[in-house]
């Protein structure tokens, strides 16, 4: 190459590349290793839609690949609907979105008969109905799908192969696992255990008394336990197989660790006990809401409708939130309508001070919906144009020691007259067999027109507060009304000591009352864990729900709502009867728990009455007006006390991990002996943090593997029922016949073998009393949707067009033998939708809700009344009252944990990407928190010389935990929040081997603290018991003292 | 003024533009500045600098063959690197720099070999051996050394030398340039900022030159040793590098007075720098050490004539912009555009090791040229002998 | 006269937002977002002292800007703007240099660790073409992010800009976003420096 060449090739160089200016395609191919196309405007690794819409016409074109399937979420307990985009040729779930059918996906929800091809265009830019139809779901709702395809789901039985607990596990088949649980045996001699176990034959034993000396207790049977989860929809499935086919009354869903003792409040608040009513605040109506420790965009039940809800009203009608929370959650979202929404932070388990010292001042203003509470009766009511009336003026008996004491005064006790009630009447209400309500007893007020005793239903209007003795049976008895006791209950305090309670000054508190009041029936309460999981809890709920009654909110637009509830599904409907059936068990003797039934029943009540001695304290409390106690069953089975139990087994829970104050040492060490429970079986999807410690594991469908019939919990004004659906082929095993393994083909199975009532060919009967079968689960729930199809005006068939876009009856051959062909015509179209909804138009009749609450409210409650506390023998308030948080012996929670050596209060909350102990081993949510944080204020952290990040210790009297601080604006003062949802010793974070498979430990999901392990236990009880509200039945989770130590 | 905010939920966006760019910043600097030195000679004609032309551009060369890997390094897909030839977008700086980059060095390559060409051809012809072997290849057969050709040469070489110039003080200034552009970075947004780098190339490519010359005319070059003439020179240069350490910091002292008093971004920046956790970093190591030092021992008489103490101040340069690069490039990015902490950075293990072997590299050719490439003329002896037979020489 | 073009926005209704991460979850899902990055997130700040204190929110995407810094800085033009105003990245000829996510004041950007290029929120143009709504739109829990285009004066996002005074994110810096905010708290806006003035 010579020095021109040279030159020339070097600029030949320099000018391609300066001539090149992006004109690559000048450049020879041999240059480019790729193809040199135009911009690829499509994301590779993006989803392959699932339509076409034009925006013009409003066209639909499905993607011929992808199946979109309504069905039911279960990311958190709401079970919001969901329309699920699944992969036909894999068959994976790909996406999840919403159903704009379903009311809690969507704000308006679709008219339900809108054709499901319509029902598309709510995805699309088409006149914006996307935005105006959208359907959504939450952040676990998006992600959910992802435990489907954990790559250690249980997928078949495992047997122990270890003690309990060490993680030696080993597959075993259908068969083995079915055969060893029902015929027991020794069944661990391979490990060298020699112990003979009792199976589930042994134990279904409906007449030897589990105990021979007391045998009012109950039989044999009442010693299998049964621990469930929250409904999920086919919780009645196994309430129906414990207590209806198996005859054990030991049943449990986890109310007692969840709201219970809200719950209960509701109850009392509604003297509703068969069935569970309770109330929430109609968000879209109301001026104001106070949120007692439920911040709508925090947790929530149900989720998605409360943060929807409450931000659409707050943006859109003004509402206004009000955050009564230690911490400031997430909820008031800071729209200029609603500016004056605040958060209050209240201390912990004060809520009951604060709601009974609003009522005091509603009291002394004279600010209570006088026109509403003395309204004696419905008729009365109505003429007022109240929806609703109480039982503010009826009379009690309060003459004490009278043998009536805390019941209602009845007319016939004091001689008042009593008009023949037409029979026929009573007749006609309760048509289609339900059974008759019971009479109304004759209640009786002082009726203010003539100042006399009269029969409740023959008075305009009555005295509010009357405290004064009548002459009954002959003797001057002291009455008084509810309200007079509801107002005695209020003053019984002043306003400084309400103060000092609750940490919030006097004025801060008339102003929350003086805006509370102001709204009149359109501000109402809505609370949940917060107010309920304490000590106190019951009452300080009932207090809660009673600012409702005062401003006499309840059916009313922006007031107090039950919901819609739904239709009639698992239940004696028009189709088929799944009440009841031919031989159905009744539960008999006592519940292990020490709920539901009074103690003065027992026989240990009976037995030392009958010794002479003072019954009082009962061994171990007991909560007769109270279900769900699943904090109580370990500790009763350690105590003995009722009795202990055989087999223990546990399904959608995870009770060591979330049951505050449980889960220590001591715990552990009980239920790693298989001398005391002999025999654990868990069904889970995955190595729980509790299934770890269990003999057997069966394994289960995942909610896009189930069926499911579940209604919304509340909030949603008209009728819901979800409609779940298997999604996706179930990846468990399969039984011998074919049916995915499962919870409900283990009970099937057990059932048939054991010959129970009600399972197997003439397991469920129809409509017209004939039996037909139970053999598979889409027999129960598809026989379930069948009666949701019929109920009232039934569905229309299905049409030809939406079967052909749904090919619901290609996909579902396989159970085509469960229903009629009538029968599925309207199914499918249930299905179609995801269930079956009202329509929005039915929120409404003008400013009253359409579904109502049709029952009378207690203001007092004569259950509650005349109940006494099992541990002091004496009566319990009747009414809502303050009471602080405390030991079963009566000592307050800060007597014996006095704040100069515990100054912090430490309370958990849910977490928002976690749901309860579950969705950990969900990487799209661990993406977005791997970990808790140990949360505290900026004062507080300043004195400790805390900051962000740091590492710190917890310590409480039960225990301490180690984690990192976060430092806060929104904590209150002398309150440390964590999170719960973390902190798991299993579920993943814990090796196991199943054969010679070794299952490694991630520990990431692990990571963060888990604040149970350390919450407070009543030390006043003779054995190791979480704190309790003894009333309400709640397991104390957020009064736990504490101390914090920076690292 | 005192905050009331606390976050509670964002993302944290670490830094991308790392070590390696930094490095790479600091290279093409070093090379922008031994050019421009180069040049004073050839382009500038200023005489007593013609000595060190040839060991100028050598370092131009040397240093800009190697910069590029660093930024070819940085990229998530390297084997795409070349498409910034054929895709260039006009509206962007970096593309620019592309051709910058290719050209600059090209330019400087044959700006080279003219002034090289004499030594090439001569050696061609009077040297034995590898030597002889390699210079008659480089001299690529133009053997000519008439005086017209030479001058000729001279002449390519001074127009080449003034292409350079510009050239040089682009490719460095343009990595200034595409800093400042960039509004989004308040450290970065200033007009100054193209030449505060060209300042610091200035200030680091004269430490390094000096650091070079000193090594190689002690045992590189023909006499192996540091004459008093090279002596003179060398103390002369560190003059040169006192008065660009005056204007950068001058520059720099500018920078912070507007960043200080500018919007509140960049208000935060300087305080980042002035009193926060960079402190260290830019008072302590790239001020401190780089800058004051340095101006300190290049002022004081006694210390300003020692060699030993002016490499040592040249060193000292070189640290300081290393830390100044890294300061401005990482530091630019770590503060941040939606969060309340510094975003984090760090230093990727594979870049850390990237640079290792890019600097082995760099100083293997270093010692190659100089040791193989007559930069200080052909060895004496040998030239002598072969000029006592002028005919071969004239050929 | 001709229809105005087409052009693609985004309005965040603050007022709306319940902070919920659907839309950042959903995104991840719909465009395969590997685990730690994030085309779009939630701010969230608290505001006040002790104990008049509040939440704010703000949801982040990239503004799709019609001055686009981080289109002026990509050297191999891998970045580019459609018709209708998304700005897009050409994975197949992203050098991944990162310049752009220098250039970008809004840290909208970031390195895919798995596909190796820059990435971005790309308005899910892949679902816009098809006539449907980005996946952070359909499953937007509160109601707050309405999509569509801005120069249809019937469309519900010109609406909402024409009837509502609306934010956008740094102004300053002149790069014109179209994701719009209503109800924004400048406190939330922007970074904050008040941490790092502390020092160490
Ligand atoms: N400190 C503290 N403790 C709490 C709370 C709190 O806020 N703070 N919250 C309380 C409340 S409200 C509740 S409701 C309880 C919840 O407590 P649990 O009722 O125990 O419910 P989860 O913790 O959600 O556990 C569900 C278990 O079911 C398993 N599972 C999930 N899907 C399936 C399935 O399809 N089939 C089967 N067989 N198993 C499945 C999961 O593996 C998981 O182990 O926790 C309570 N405990
Ligand atoms: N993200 C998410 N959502 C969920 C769930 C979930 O796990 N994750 N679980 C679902 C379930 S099972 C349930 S039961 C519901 C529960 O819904 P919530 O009851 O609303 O949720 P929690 O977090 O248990 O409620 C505790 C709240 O009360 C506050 N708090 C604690 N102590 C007190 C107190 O003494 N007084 C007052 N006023 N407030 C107090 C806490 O700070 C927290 O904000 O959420 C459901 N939704
Ligand atoms: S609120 Fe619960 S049920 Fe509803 S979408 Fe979210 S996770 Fe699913
Ligand atoms: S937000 Fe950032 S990435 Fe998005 S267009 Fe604007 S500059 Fe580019
Ligand atoms: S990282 Fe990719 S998109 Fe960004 S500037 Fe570089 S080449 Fe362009
Ligand atoms: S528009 Fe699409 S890519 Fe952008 S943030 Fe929303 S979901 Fe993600
Ligand atoms: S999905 Fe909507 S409401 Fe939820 S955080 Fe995102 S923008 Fe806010
Ligand atoms: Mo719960």
């Amino acid at each position: 190459m010579n020095r021109r060449d040279f030159i020339k090739s070097v600029a030949t160089v320099g000018t391609i590349s300066a001539l090149g200016l992006g004109l690559e395609q000048f450049i020879p191919t041999a240059l480019g290793d790729e193809k040199m196309a135009s911009p690829t405007p499509y994301d590779h690794d993006a989803l392959p839609v699932e339509l076409h819409i034009d925006p013009k016409t409003g066209k639909v074109d499905l993607n011929p690949d992808i199946a979109l399937k309504n069905s039911v979420c279960l990311g958190c307990w709401s079970n919001c609907g969901n329309r699920v985009k699944v992969d036909k040729k894999t068959g994976k779930i790909l996406r999840v979105l919403g159903n704009p059918y379903h009311p809690s996906n969507a704000e308006p929800h679709l008219p339900y008969n809108t054709p499901l091809a319509e029902s598309f265009k709510s995805l699309g830019q088409y006149q914006d109905l996307g935005i105006t139809q959208r359907a959504t779901v939450c952040q676990r709702g998006n992600s959910a799908y992802q435990i489907v395809y954990d790559p250690n789901r249980i997928l078949t039985p495992l047997k122990r192969a270890g003690k309990r607990g060490e993680g030696k596990w080993k597959p075993i088949t259908w068969e083995q696992a079915i055969q060893e649980t029902l015929e027991g045996g020794q069944l661990f001699k391979e490990i060298g255990e020699e112990q003979v176990i009792e199976g589930l034959r042994q134990v279904r034993d409906l007449k030897t008394p589990l105990n021979p000396e007391e045998p009012e207790w109950g039989p044999k049977a009442n010693q299998f336990v049964f621990i469930g989860g929250r409904d999920d929809g086919r919780t009645e499935f196994a309430n129906r197989f414990v207590t209806k086919s198996f005859g054990s009354p030991n049943f449990y869903g986890h109310g007692g660790t969840c709201g219970g003792s809200r719950r209960i409040a509701f109850l009392s608040f509604l003297d509703t006990w068969d069935k569970k009513p309770h109330m929430k605040a109609d968000y879209m109506g109301s001026e104001l809401v106070m949120f007692f420790g439920n911040a709508p965009g925090q947790a929530g039940a149900p989720f998605q409708p409360m943060a929807r809800k409450s931000a659409l009203a707050q943006a859109d009608n003004g509402m206004k939130a009000i955050l009564i929370d230690p911490i400031l959650q997430n909820g008031m979202y800071t729209s200029p309508e609603s500016s004056e929404s605040s958060w209050v932070p209240i201390r912990p388990g004060s809520d009951g001070a604060l709601a009974m010292a609003m009522a005091r001042w509603a009291f002394e203003q004279k600010k209570i919906n006088e026109a509403f509470l003395s309204a004696p009766n419905k008729e009365a009511a109505a003429k007022r144009k109240n929806p609703s009336w109480t039982n503010a003026t009826y009379l009690v008996i309060q003459e004490p020691g009278h043998p009536d004491f805390g019941k209602f005064l009845r007319a016939e006790q004091i001689g008042l007259p009593i008009p023949v009630a037409p029979a026929a009447k009573a007749a006609a209400t309760s048509a289609n067999g339900a059974p008759a309500p019971a009479p109304v007893p004759n209640y009786v007020v002082i009726d203010k027109a003539s100042g006399k005793p009269t029969l409740y239903n023959q008075s305009e209007e009555a005295t509010l507060y009357y405290s004064a003795k009548l002459s009954v049976g002959g003797s001057d008895v002291l009455v008084k009304t509810s309200l007079q006791l509801f107002l005695e209950e209020a003053n019984r305090y002043t306003f400084d000591q309400y103060a000092e309670a609750t940490g919030l000054s006097k004025n801060k508190i008339f102003a929350l009352a003086q805006e509370f009041f102001r709204h009149g029936t359109k501000a109402a309460t809505d609370h949940h864990g917060g107010v309920a999981m304490h000590a106190n809890g019951f009452y300080s709920s009932l207090a809660v729900i009673m600012l409702n009654a005062l401003v006499g909110n309840i059916n009313r637009k922006g007031g107090s709502t039950k919901s819609g509830g739904g239709y009639v599904a698992i239940d004696k409907g028009k189709r088929y009867n799944l009440l009841s059936f031919p031989g159905m068990a009744k539960p008999q003797g006592f519940k292990i728990s020490r709920e539901g039934r009074r103690y003065e029943d027992t026989p240990e009540f009976k037995k030392k009455k009958a010794a002479g001695q003072n019954p009082y304290p009962a061994t171990l409390p007991w909560s007769p007006i109270a279900d769900s106690l699943v904090g109580n069953v370990i500790p009763s089975m350690m105590a003995g006390y009722p009795y202990n139990a055989k087999i223990l087994m546990m399904w959608m829970t995870n009770p060591f991990y979330s049951t505050p104050g449980l889960f220590q040492k001591d715990v552990e060490n009980y239920v790693k002996e298989p001398k005391n429970i002999p025999l654990i079986i868990s069904v889970d999807v995955l190595m729980g943090d509790s299934s770890m410690y269990a003999d057997y594991i069966i394994p289960d469908t995942t909610f896009y593997e189930s069926w499911g019939v579940p209604t919304v919990w509340n909030l949603i004004l008209t009728k819901v029922n979800g409609a779940r659906r298997p999604v996706v082929q179930p990846l468990t095993g399969k039984t011998k016949d074919g049916q995915p393994m499962s919870f409900e083909a283990y009970c099937i199975e057990i059932g048939k073998r054991l010959n129970l009532p009600g399972i197997g060919e003439k397991g469920i009967l129809n409509a017209q009393g004939e039996p037909t079968a139970l053999n598979t689960r889409e027999d129960f729930f598809l026989k379930a949707l069948a009666n949701v199809a019929f109920d009232e005006t039934p569905v229309p068939s299905i049409a030809s067009e939406e079967l052909n876009l749904t090919s619901l009856d290609q996909e579902l051959n396989y159970t085509s033998s469960s229903l009629t062909p009538e029968e599925w015509q309207k199914v499918y179209y249930v299905l179609a939708r995801g269930g079956r909804f009202e329509d929005y138009d039915k929120c409404y009749d003008g400013d009253v809700l359409h579904n109502k609450f049709p029952k009378i409210l207690a203001i007092y409650n004569e259950k509650l009344g005349t109940t006494r506390h099992s541990f002091s023998g004496e009566y319990l308030p009747g009414t809502a009252c303050w009471q602080p948080p405390a030991l079963a012996d009566g000592r307050t929670v800060d007597e014996v944990y006095p704040n100069s050596q515990w100054p912090f209060h430490i309370i958990s909350y849910k977490p928002r990407y976690r749901t309860g102990s579950y969705l950990s081993n969900v990487s799209l949510l661990r993406d977005m928190a791997k970990t808790n944080t140990i949360e505290i204020n900026l004062a507080d952290a300043e004195k400790l010389g805390i900051q962000d990040g740091h590492s710190v210790k917890l310590i409480t009297p039960t225990g301490e935990a180690i984690g990192i601080a976060k430092v806060r604006r929104g904590v209150r003062q002398g309150t440390i929040a964590v999170e719960y949802g973390f902190g798991h010793w299993a579920a993943g974070a814990k090796r196991y081997s199943m054969g010679s498979k070794n299952i490694p430990a991630d520990s990431t999901l692990g990571q963060g603290v888990l604040l149970n392990l350390i919450t407070l236990r009543d030390p006043s009880l003779k054995s190791p018991h979480p704190l309790t509200d003894l009333v309400g039945g709640s397991t104390d989770r957020n009064t736990t003292k504490a101390r914090l130590v920076k690292l | 003024m005192v905050s009331n905010v606390t976050y509670l939920a964002n993302v944290v966006h670490p830094v991308q533009l790392g070590i390696l760019i930094s490095i790479y910043f600091f290279y093409t600097g070093l090379s922008a500045g031994s050019f421009v030195l180069s040049s004073l000679g050839t382009v500038f004609g200023i005489q007593k600098y013609k000595p060190i032309a040839k060991a100028g551009v050598i370092m131009a060369v040397a240093l800009l063959a190697i910069a590029p890997l660093h930024l070819i390094g940085d990229l998530e897909q390297p084997q795409r690197f070349y498409t910034l030839f054929f895709r260039l977008n006009p509206r962007s700086a970096i593309s620019y720099g592309t051709f910058l980059l290719t050209l600059y060095p090209l330019n400087s390559l044959i700006y080279g070999w003219f002034l090289f060409r004499r030594d090439f051809a001569t050696g061609a012809q009077e040297l034995t051996g590898l030597r002889r072997r390699l210079y008659k290849f480089l001299s690529f057969g133009k053997t000519d050394l008439s005086a017209a050709a030479l001058a000729k040469d001279a002449k390519i070489a001074k127009f080449l030398g003034t292409l350079g110039v510009p050239l040089a003080l682009l490719v460095h200034g343009y990595t200034g340039f595409i800093l400042a552009d960039i509004q989004a970075r308040a450290l970065w947004h200033t007009g100054l900022m193209p030449l505060i780098f060209l300042m610091s190339a200035m200030v680091s490519g004269t430490g390094l030159l000096i650091l070079v010359l000193m090594f190689s005319q002690r045992f590189l070059s023909p006499e192996r040793a540091i004459t008093p003439e090279r002596k003179s020179l060398l103390l002369d240069i560190a003059q040169l590098m006192l008065w660009f350490i005056v204007v950068d910091a001058t520059l720099m002292i500018i920078d912070f007075i507007m960043l200080y008093f500018a919007n509140t971004a960049g208000h935060a920046a300087a305080q980042l720098f002035l009193y926060g956790s960079h402190r260290t970093m830019f008072l302590g190591v790239e001020a401190g050490l780089g800058l004051l030092l340095p101006f300190i021992i290049t002022l004081l008489p006694k210390t300003k004539k020692s060699l030993g103490w002016i490499g040592f101040a040249s060193v000292l340069t070189l640290i300081g912009v290393i830390a100044m690069r890294i300061n401005f490039v990482i530091g630019g990015q770590q503060l941040p555009l939606s969060g309340d902490t510094l975003n984090p950075y760090t230093a990727d293990p594979k870049h850390l090791m990237m640079i290792g072997i890019f600097a082995l590299l760099e100083i293997s050719i270093l010692y190659l040229t100089f040791r193989f490439l007559p930069v200080y003329g052909l060895p004496q002896e040998k030239v002598q002998t072969k000029l006592q037979h002028p005919a071969v020489f004239r050929q | 006269m001709t229809e105005k073009k087409r052009r693609w926005a985004m309005v965040i209704d603050l007022r709306k937002c319940v902070g919920c991460n659907a839309c950042t979850v959903s995104c991840k899902i719909e465009n395969n977002v590997p685990e730690g990055v994030y085309r779009t997130w939630v701010k969230e700040i608290e505001k006040g002292d002790y104990p008049q204190v509040t939440r704010f929110r703000l949801p982040r995407l990239c503004n799709h800007c019609d001055n686009a810094p981080c289109l002026a800085a990509c050297p191999v033009q891998a970045t580019y703007r459609t018709e209708d105003g998304a700005i897009l990245i050409d994975y197949d000829h992203c050098i991944g240099c990162k310049y752009c996510m220098a250039a970008c004041p809004y840290d909208a950007r970031f390195i895919n660790p798995v596909r190796k290029t820059a990435e971005k929120c790309t308005f899910c143009y892949h679902r816009v073409e098809e006539g449907l709504l980005p996946a952070c739109v359909t499953t937007c829990v509160g109601g707050a992010r309405v999509f569509g285009n801005i120069n249809d004066p019937e469309s519900l996002v010109a609406k909402l800009v024409a009837n509502n005074p609306v934010q956008v994110l740094k102004p300053e810096m002149n790069t014109q976003p179209y994701v719009f905010y209503i109800g924004a708290d400048q406190n939330i806006m922007g970074a904050r420096y008040d941490n790092l003035e502390k020092g160490e």
